[in-house]
């Protein structure tokens, strides 16, 4: 995942280096899915939240559709 | 050294901390309370491990405390010494650590620390400071931020625009996002992003 300065600079690098354009979308959006992914790793008991748990922290953040399916393939 | 090996059987394992081990002052957590949680996890290292569990999650958890405090990942001798226990069995842990409990990623074909998310162990384009003047690397974008939401302060991501080279920083200040300029993406879709977290 990757910053960038605006969605045309997105496009330019996506076009000059063959990448399909995925996802863009604004950082307060990622602000908030970046507090909750992570928010369990200093527990002592951690593991990896399970694909359910992870796909409704998308689904909160309103981060829905096929492209943030994680169990999609 | 507490002996807590049910119906008095010996252990497998001792571990010992050395006295700096044991100094928790200055961890936060994300309520920005102090983390008496890692203290009594970092207490329960002088009882014996009754399990090859038990030793990872508390070396998991003390990898990343070390990477929270320093910014950098311990060496396999940094954790064989302050479990008292021997390099093989750090490796171990390690492998398993990232084979079967997904916790870490290891530099491949190695057992040194490449990623405990959000944290990089090697620099990457993205530098994280904190305002109290920790610093770290993040993976990514997102694990940049993810640094900083884990850890309950305030500071900045620092990077580029992958495409023109422009600075860019991203501040977080009263755990809110303060300058919001740039976008981000996502070149890989959600089902994907584990079959090569380093490309990710």
């Amino acid at each position: 995942m990757l910053l960038f300065r605006a969605e045309e600079h997105v496009d330019r690098w996506c076009g000059q280096r063959g990448v399909p354009k995925g996802a863009a979308f604004q950082l307060a959006e990622l602000w908030r899915l970046a507090q909750h992914w992570y928010d369990d790793r200093l527990d002592h008991d951690w593991r990896r939240k399970s694909v359910a748990e992870r796909q409704r922290i998308l689904d909160s953040i309103g981060l829905t559709g096929s492209f943030w399916q994680i169990d999609g393939e | 050294m507490l002996d807590r090996s049910p119906g008095g059987r010996p252990p497998t394992r001792r571990c010992r901390l050395r006295d700096r081990d044991l100094d928790c002052t200055g961890i936060q957590e994300p309520s920005g309370l102090v983390d008496n949680r890692g203290c009594r996890i970092l207490r329960s290292m002088t009882a014996s491990h009754r399990s090859d569990q038990d030793l990872d999650l508390d070396i998991r958890l003390w990898i990343y405390r070390h990477l929270a405090e320093h910014g950098s990942a311990p060496s396999a001798l940094d954790i064989a010494e302050s479990f008292s226990i021997e390099p093989p069995e750090v490796d171990d842990s390690l492998l398993r650590l990232a084979k079967e409990h997904d916790a870490l990623v290891l530099v491949p074909g190695t057992t040194s620390i490449w990623m405990a998310e959000p944290f990089s162990a090697v620099p990457t384009w993205f530098r994280v400071h904190g305002a109290d003047d920790r610093r770290w690397w993040g993976n990514c974008i997102w694990d940049g931020l993810g640094i900083l939401g884990l850890l309950g302060v305030d500071g900045s991501v620092e990077t580029r625009c992958p495409d023109c080279g422009w600075p860019i920083r991203v501040q977080i200040q009263n755990g809110g996002l303060q300058d919001a300029t740039g976008v981000v993406h996502f070149a890989v879709r959600a089902a994907r992003w584990w079959r090569d977290i380093g490309f990710t």
